[in-house]
């Protein structure tokens, strides 16, 4: 496991209250009773902490729906964002 | 036919007690909370003393997660609403309760606390990003706001403010809204938390701030001390109380609001006259009647000579056999709350017949010449209705009735 998927999965679990051992990469957010409030400091938290902005005011729920899926598709935008910064 | 309106249960936390009893005993025992304050920059302040709740670790209480979401005066507010919903047995009684109960609080400035880190981070520290619960931590119905999810209160709730009467406006809905059938059960009261430097500091300029004690109605008075904490009551229909063998700690009988209509600051004696009289003739109340008013008493010149003369024409001759004391020389001013911590100075007079003190009374000042309780709580034979006080800033008056309960 790689470090964005390390940091990923420890601010998903805190966000959850859960530990992040219980968060897996197929781990879906649905599931991981995230409210409004929580996915909101979610993104602020990997924004703190990649240094980076991620794409949340004005999305559609579709394309919410794709961003916050699994834990995977998560990383998968993070790594994106990521990379088009580099 | 209108609703009679009871109360229920009863919640409070304060510099001078963390629940009712504690509260209660300090009130008798004229026990001041008054202290050293303690937040980051102080020392930078001119009044430095307060009815600050110490050693106050929010952890204890909530989760973790939970206290990232809420200012401290939300905090205050859900401790208190929790003991005033459990005291009042209505969990246990019915489980329907919560679905028409409604809330309404009153608070001044709401989250300031978050405020003033707010602005900190972005000022001092030159960061240029804030936490994404800034706003809702801040807004003022955000107490009202968390105590509904909490308890699933599904009827309606707002948070009123009207700087010190805030809570005593908050608290005259909420008998309005039963009185007229709107809802059986209303969760009422305020809280505030003025104490961090960003919120003491503005108050210096306005020059009311004691520097000594506060000393209500006494020679040598020099103005308020602040405090912070939270009231909150549960407001009932007489109806639904009796029907659920409900304990009734008191009867609400009147309200009355008034504007001075005239200055910011300065408050004149007309709008307290009128909310006083309004209070009577709205809870059909002979003035005889009246035994105790617990004062809006701030401690400054100018507030206690004005309520002086209020009391003194509104209640003529009688007013000789009326005992007036402010509790705010021991808990301090609570602003928007504090017209609900003092609300249990009234529910205590009401329920034990012990009229508790205006303490730091060091003499007679002419312009307050009645008596105020000094020093010491004094034992009533009989104590019938009582009233309580609020004249804002602004000029915002509001008084609340209470009788003892007679079936």
């Amino acid at each position: 496991m790689n470090s964005i998927e390390q940091k990923v999965l420890e601010l998903v679990g805190e966000q959850a209250g859960i530990d992040p051992k219980e968060v897996s990469l197929n781990s879906k957010f649905e599931e991981l009773n995230l409210d409004s409030v929580a996915i909101v400091e979610l993104v602020f938290m990997l924004e703190e902490t990649f240094k980076i902005s991620i794409p949340f005011e004005g999305l559609d729920e579709s394309e919410l729906k794709r961003n916050f899926n699994t834990v995977s598709s998560l990383i998968n935008l993070l790594e994106d964002l990521l990379q088009k910064n580099a | 036919m209108k609703n009679r309106v009871v109360i229920t249960g009863m919640g409070g936390v304060s510099s001078i007690g963390m629940s009712v009893p504690e509260i209660y005993n300090s009130l008798r025992e004229g026990k001041s909370g008054i202290g050293q304050l303690e937040f980051p920059d102080v020392s930078r302040l001119k009044v430095k003393t307060g009815g600050q709740i110490k050693n106050f670790d929010p952890s204890n209480f909530f989760e973790l997660k939970q206290v990232d979401r809420m200012d401290r005066f939300s905090q205050f507010a859900l401790l208190a609403a929790n003991e005033a919903i459990t005291t009042s047995g209505l969990k246990t009684c019915r489980e329907d309760w919560s679905e028409n109960a409604g809330i309404i609080l009153g608070s001044s400035i709401g989250g300031i606390e978050t405020i003033n880190n707010s602005y900190k981070q972005v000022f001092e520290e030159g960061h240029n990003r804030l936490h994404p619960l800034t706003i809702p931590k801040i807004m003022n119905n955000s107490a009202t706001s968390l105590i509904s999810i909490e308890y699933q209160i599904q009827g309606p709730s707002f948070t009123v403010s009207s700087a010190c009467s805030s809570a005593n406006h908050a608290m005259g809905l909420a008998y309005e809204t039963i009185k007229s059938r709107k809802s059986e059960v209303m969760i009422t009261g305020g809280s505030e938390s003025f104490l961090s430097f960003g919120g003491i500091k503005p108050w210096e300029s306005l020059r009311i701030l004691s520097q000594s004690k506060c000393r209500p109605f006494s020679k040598g008075r020099d103005g308020l001390v602040h405090g912070e904490g939270a009231g909150i009551f549960v407001f009932e229909s007489l109806e639904s109380a009796k029907k659920r063998r409900a304990t009734i700690i008191a009867e609400v009988v009147g309200f009355s609001m008034s504007s001075d209509a005239s200055d910011l600051i300065k408050p004149n004696n007309i709008g307290p006259k009128k909310a006083l009289r309004g209070v009577l003739k709205d809870g059909m109340i002979n003035k005889t009647e009246v035994s105790y008013i617990n004062a809006h008493g701030t401690g400054t010149i100018l507030n206690d000579k004005v309520e002086c003369e209020a009391i003194n024409t509104v209640f003529g001759p009688h007013t000789r056999a009326l005992k007036v004391s402010s509790t705010k020389a021991m808990h301090g001013h609570l602003i928007g709350a504090t017209a609900a911590i003092e609300l249990l100075a009234c529910t205590l007079a009401v329920s034990e017949k012990v009229i508790p003190p205006t303490i730091n009374y060091v003499g007679l000042d002419p312009d307050c010449d009645l008596d105020v309780v000094p020093n010491y709580s004094q034992e009533l034979k009989s104590v019938d209705v009582v009233l309580n006080n609020s004249f804002a800033f602004g000029g915002m008056n509001a008084v609340l009735a209470l009788r003892k309960y007679d079936d």
